[in-house]
């Protein structure tokens, strides 16, 4: 047991001294020493499993400690963390390297203590390095600022709440015995308010569309769309585990939350012509799901929502590597220039169809597994509350169901406008990216699918041992084993109807008695115009896009307006601030005399 | 076992067999609308046969492996759809999944369509496929909260077990549901007035336009496959299953019934524009469906 107490503090230490060594060395160094330290992070992750619950301290006082919950992060962090690694082996700028490495070391040091002070320092830091990921291309310096000042006000209520709440060394959000006070209550609130803001939930979830259109793609995989999930969700589950009564007027509004940032957020991804920032709402959407299953209350959707979060980390970064991929071989991920990759990029389609399907739910994915628990969760919370409750989670699952249904037509717009349709000047020429990209890539669809299959064996105990909870599907039937079976036998059966009588013959096409030609092309941009115009879509579609429901824009307005006046008061002029003195002296002295 | 299920009964052959003849009876009425004789009763079968015979003409430009896959995804989650409800249906047994499971399978059948269409690179079945995404986004909305209302009736399941064995019809929701079910199947099947993705006359078959010998047999034997399991889904989702010989008499009715329903309709009315069934199902469809499901949750 003592043998691996040091274990822990190893876990940021180690990637702290790569992120020292990657940043006295170059590129082909660095990338090799980060592949090397998140292998041994990996590794260390694995034996832990055996050793749990730990601490630093021989007698539980130490700053870092890890427990089964904690365990199920850390242990999904760092199996991501050995593919960016690996898709990073490419990139040529030393200060990914230092800054990923740096980033792995935060998140390990977050997930790893129940230490408040110590928390708030490493998720700062966090936060941190997503604005430096950001300001390191000249793009993105506007939202690198903006994710910035989200990122701190996130910082600031956490430091509010866990002030009011009072902090210990054993758990991190601390206990009740009843039902919670109104300091508690608001305590509560801004622990769930930062946690949406670190994940990327309505209402503060603004940074993350432009962050992933802007920003380099390394820090689009590494941070929103993944390890930035991981922290948020952990921090909002822990609130809901470990904090007594949680009132079900809070858990309904929580979950509210949830459901309405699955349909805004796909709504807006739906009429997006990037590839990038289509991805960057869907990063906002998929969150919707983790709070929903989460704030039920109940054993399934809280291990839906767990579950759901480790899937959407694992499939949506794949998606930013295969966005990745296809910058670098065609150079664009403007959708309107982009269409017939598939033949040129097999490898890469492959990947993004899998991780697409994935995120949209399909059977025999991990979407698919997490979402069904959720949806259950959904249920069981409907048919546990009474009326008011009933009806406003029978809208929630409504919203959860449909927003599936969106996700996936976005989805299919997205590999329609890059692999599918016709090549453009852009694509004609295009060839697969590099090979470390396409392995990389090929991990995470392939995660997806042995999730997807085999999720009872692995993480469900891990998610059950965390909770101390077992899965129990009273409202629900799922084997995926038979319906592997059931969908293996047709496909092979549909295939050898194709190979016995399979007469090909590759020939030009033709359109209205004319050869086809790349004139006769479609993009995939237009595909949902009909509902962008539909009323009143139209008008809400119009004010998204002017920002007229980003909360940072109001924020902005607001506090110009605020400082405007006060401007006028500082106009740098020594006889107007003599002025101000002589008349606060005035005041001051009029006080004194009266009190006297 | 699930070999026999999957490829015999209640999955591949059983279901190809009923879908055939459920096709046929679609093709022997609307030939009567129209004033026809129509096909013999194994007309479906000889020109599945003789698609097996003929030559696959692949377009040129396509992504050729994402052509030839797309049919057998659609067509292996037809037969997936067909075993699980057929298993809970005629054998009372539950295979690989609940109703949550069944919403999503049909959803695949409609992204094998679309990726096919897709990958055939052609401008036509582009527009096909478009049409093919939003439909099942119209239809989608209203066809969860029709599938919630037996949920909710069944005592908050997803399971076989709970939702078959209650006959939601019987309420004034379920009739409401059922009618509004009966319009989210016509689309899915693609019926008129919702026949867009294929649309003969403006789009000359739309997302099926470049197939054809053996992959336009596999989606031909899809499409009748989805014939049979579509109104059967909706009909014993509403209807139940019944006991002993006058309740199984009365499912098979109560099918039949659906189906020639879904037959009048396709048969009187023309096709609309996608904008229009956008806002028919989403503005006229959705309200009414929720008040049913409401409705149910109140007893009603």
């Amino acid at each position: 047991m003592e043998a691996f107490v040091n274990v822990l503090s190893f876990m940021i230490i180690i990637p702290l001294i790569a992120a020292l060594m990657d940043s006295g060395t170059n590129w082909k160094v660095a990338r090799w020493l980060n592949v090397i330290t998140c292998s041994y992070l990996l590794v260390v992750s694995f034996i832990l499993w055996g050793y749990l619950p730990l601490a630093t301290g021989l007698s539980g006082e130490g700053i870092f400690s890890l427990d089964e919950f904690s365990y199920f992060a850390l242990l999904f962090a760092n199996i991501l963390g050995l593919a960016f690694s690996i898709y990073l082996l490419k990139s040529e700028k030393l200060k990914f390297h230092v800054y990923f490495i740096m980033t792995m070391a935060f998140v390990n040091g977050a997930l790893m203590t129940q230490n408040a002070v110590a928390f708030l320092v490493f998720w700062g830091l966090a936060g941190l390095m997503l604005y430096l990921f950001a300001i390191s291309s000249k793009l993105a310096s506007g939202v690198a600022k903006k994710t910035l000042i989200i990122s701190g006000i996130s910082d600031s209520l956490l430091i509010f709440a866990f002030f009011l709440l009072g902090y210990s060394n054993e758990a991190l959000i601390g206990f009740s015995g009843g039902s919670p006070n109104a300091w508690e209550i608001t305590a509560l609130s801004f622990i769930v308010l930062a946690s949406f803001a670190k994940a990327g939930a309505f209402p503060l979830h603004t940074w993350i569309p432009k962050y992933c259109e802007k920003a380099p793609i390394e820090s689009a995989f590494i941070l929103p769309a993944s390890l930035d999930k991981i922290l948020g969700i952990y921090l909002l589950a822990r609130l809901f585990l470990e904090y007594g009564i949680i009132p079900q007027w809070l858990r309904v509004i929580v979950a509210g939350i949830g459901a309405f940032t699955i349909i805004i957020a796909v709504m807006m991804a739906l009429i997006q012509h990037n590839a990038r920032k289509l991805l960057g709402y869907h990063a906002v959407s998929q969150v919707g799901y983790m709070v929903l299953g989460i704030a039920t209350g109940n054993p399934v959707g809280i291990i839906g929502g767990l579950l759901h979060t480790v899937n959407n980390s694992i499939y949506k970064s794949g998606l930013f590597m295969a966005a990745g991929n296809v910058e670098s071989s065609a150079g664009t991920v403007e959708l309107a220039e982009l269409g017939g990759l598939a033949r040129r990029t097999p490898l890469t389609f492959s990947g993004m169809l899998v991780c697409s399907l994935s995120i949209s739910g399909m059977p025999l994915t991990n979407g698919f597994v997490s979402k069904w628990l959720i949806y259950q969760g959904v249920l069981i919370a409907m048919a546990q509350s009474l009326y008011g409750y009933k009806i406003l989670y029978m809208f929630f699952l409504i919203m959860a169901l449909f927003g599936s249904a969106l996700t996936l037509a976005s989805f299919m717009k997205l590999n329609f406008s890059i692999f599918l349709g016709k090549a453009t000047e852009k694509t004609k020429d295009a060839r697969e990216a590099s090979l470390p990209k396409l392995i990389a890539l090929l991990i995470n669809a392939s995660l997806c699918l042995f999730i997807g299959i085999g999720w009872k064996f692995f993480p469900l105990p891990l998610i059950e041992n965390s909770l101390g909870k077992n899965l129990e599907n009273s409202v629900g039937f799922l084997s995926t084993t038979q319906l592997l079976g059931v969908v293996t036998l047709s496909l092979v059966f549909g295939a050898l109807i194709y190979l016995m009588f399979r007469k090909v013959r590759v020939d030009d096409a033709f359109v209205g008695g004319q050869k086809d030609t790349v004139k006769f092309r479609i993009s995939g941009t237009g595909f949902f115009n009909d509902i962008r115009n539909m009323k009143p879509l139209k008008v809400i579609y119009n004010g998204a896009e002017k920002g007229c429901f980003d909360i940072y824009t109001h924020l902005k307005t607001g506090l110009k307006a605020m400082v405007t006046p006060l401007k006028l008061l500082h106009t740098g002029e020594l006889s107007f601030y003599s002025v101000w003195v002589m008349l606060g002296f005035i005041v001051l002295l009029s006080i004194f005399l009266r009190g006297g | 076992m699930i070999a026999v299920y999957t490829l015999l009964f209640p999955g591949l052959v059983f279901t190809a067999f009923c879908g055939m003849i459920a096709w046929w009876i679609e093709r022997k009425l609307s030939a009567l609308f129209q004033h026809r004789v129509g096909p013999p009763w194994y007309q479906n079968f000889i020109d599945f046969f003789k698609l097996l015979g003929k030559e696959s003409i692949v377009p040129a430009d396509s992504a050729i492996i994402m052509y030839s896959v797309a049919p057998l995804i659609a067509f292996a989650s037809v037969v997936a759809f067909a075993t699980v409800l057929g298993s809970a249906v005629f054998l009372n047994i539950e295979i690989a999944g609940d109703l949550i499971l069944l919403l999503y399978l049909s959803s695949l059948v409609s992204t094998g369509i679309f990726l096919g269409a897709s990958a055939s690179a052609n401008v036509y079945a582009a527009i096909g496929a478009s049409r093919e995404i939003k439909m099942l986004l119209a239809d989608e909305l209203v066809f969860i909260m029709v599938v919630l209302v037996p949920v909710v009736k069944s005592g908050f399941s997803f399971r076989f077990g709970a939702v078959l064995n209650t006959s939601a019809i019987t309420s004034f929701s379920g009739v409401m549901a059922y009618i509004l079910g009966l319009m989210c199947i016509q689309a899915k099947l693609a019926l008129q007035p919702f026949d867009l993705p294929e649309a003969e006359t403006e789009l000359a078959g739309g997302v099926e336009i470049e197939y054809s010998g053996v992959l336009l047999g596999i989606w031909k034997l899809t499409k009748a496959m989805e014939f049979f399991i579509y109104p059967l889904f909706l009909s014993v989702l509403f209807f139940g299953i019944g006991k002993g010989f006058v309740g199984i008499l009365l499912n098979v009715l109560f099918y039949i019934l659906t189906l020639i329903i879904l037959i009048i309709v396709k048969n009187v009315n023309p096709r609309v524009t996608i904008d229009k069934m956008l806002n028919f199902f989403w503005k006229v469809l959705s309200p009414l469906a929720l008040i049913a499901l409401v409705l149910a949750l109140f007893g009603g």
